[in-house]
């Protein structure tokens, strides 16, 4: 599996490269500025895909963990963490980037919005599965509780996803949905584009992530730290 | 290691290069000059000005598509001459880019267009979010590489050979 990881995960990252470069060229200097937002909109060209990867990020750790506790492979415990992990960086690259797209278009950095503060959840919740992962010294025991906690942590899924349909948001409702596409071509396009990017550097930096907690753990377990306990 | 470090070291190659490319476009095609360069520098060809609009300098006459108005900023008023559909978007007080040429002859700056504003202090602060990613994903593969290197100096696959 670790071979086959290594042997693909860089034709992820160059695609992935390569469809950023492509798509930051249409965003930053090929498309129009929007007629309301001015040249903001730029900002949505990174935001969405942060957003929308962070969302899947979660989809796989929940995934992993459900598989984990099923099947007790720990290479699948060691993805779910990878996912987390890379999870935190998304989610923060969300809010980071929407609360600079929200001063010049709400004036404001932050505002209790369902879906800000959902989204902020599903942050505090990976933070806390990262945090549970370092407190438990038994690795069995730590995978399990982890992949409990990720679980449970889903509900906040659709919660972030249908929070602008749910309740009156100041976020703007869904712009890709069953009801159709609000966005003009123009502008799509490039959003596709680095979503694609996105989603494939998700999946590199995933594939990188989970090599380097098995390596750690395999290095750990032969130099007979973990005899007692070896988890491999 | 080797290939490593050369991959990175083009990937930063390229980094720098989409952001000279980056700034040279906002120096060409987005910066605005305020009425202070203009009246300084007295660009040829067509530039954007931004300055605040004079309180009661705007006059429209009846008869005329033309807009007289002045801009004000950095302590130098420049007259400008608006001929085009957007002229709603002119008020009093309001901070706004006028695209335009300047007319030595006349001194004053004719306008055709009115343009937001560029808030790119704002995007470039979003799209600055990709250093720590690229950071991220460079200490991780570096990580990654130590590994294997640690495992195969260490020669730890050895027991597991022998049927640890």
């Amino acid at each position: 599996m670790i071979r086959k990881i290594r042997k693909y995960e860089g034709w992820f990252g160059a695609t992935g490269a390569v469809c950023i470069a492509v798509g930051l060229y249409f965003g930053l200097a090929a498309s129009p500025p929007d007629s309301y937002q001015g040249e903001v909109v730029r900002i949505m060209y990174v935001h969405v895909p942060f957003a929308s990867t962070s969302m899947t990020a979660y989809g796989v750790l929940t995934v992993a963990s459900l598989w984990y506790l099923w099947k007790r492979d720990p290479l699948i415990d060691n993805l779910a963490h990878a996912s987390a992990g890379i999870g935190v960086f998304f989610t923060s690259g969300a809010l980071y980037t929407g609360s600079i797209w929200g001063k010049p278009t709400w004036n404001t950095w932050w505002t209790w919005d369902a879906r800000l503060v959902s989204f902020t959840i599903l942050l505090l919740i990976l933070i806390g599965y990262l945090m549970l992962r370092t407190f438990i010294e038994d690795k069995e025991r730590e995978s399990r509780y982890a992949a409990i906690l990720a679980i449970v942590g889903a509900v906040d899924l659709p919660i972030v996803h249908f929070s602008v349909e749910w309740w009156r948001t100041l976020h703007q409702p869904l712009s890709i949905s069953q009801r159709g596409v609000a966005i003009a071509g123009v502008m799509l396009y490039p959003l596709i584009l680095m979503s694609v990017g996105f989603y494939l550097l998700f999946t590199y930096m995933v594939g990188v992530r989970t090599q380097m907690l098995y390596l750690k753990q395999l290095l750990e377990a032969k130099k007979g730290r973990l005899l007692g306990e070896v988890h491999l | 290691m080797k290939g490593f470090y050369l991959r990175w070291t083009g990937l930063l190659l390229v980094g720098i290069w989409i952001v000279a490319v980056g700034a040279q476009y906002y120096y060409r095609e987005v910066r605005p000059l305020t009425p202070e360069q203009v009246a300084r520098e007295h660009p040829a060809g067509s530039v954007r000005m931004i300055g605040m609009v004079e309180a009661g300098s705007m006059v429209k006459e009846a008869a005329s598509t033309q807009i007289q108005l002045s801009l004000i900023g950095n302590g130098q008023r420049i007259p400008v001459v608006y001929e085009g559909n957007d002229q709603d978007s002119l008020r009093d007080i309001k901070t706004l880019v006028v695209v335009g040429r300047w007319d030595n002859t006349r001194q004053r700056f004719m306008a055709q267009k009115i343009n937001l504003i560029p808030n790119y202090g704002f995007i470039t602060a979003a799209y600055l979010v990709m250093i720590p990613m690229a950071l991220f994903l460079f200490v991780m593969e570096r990580r990654v590489r130590l590994l294997y290197n640690e495992i195969k100096l260490s020669k730890i696959y050895e027991p597991e050979v022998g049927g640890l």
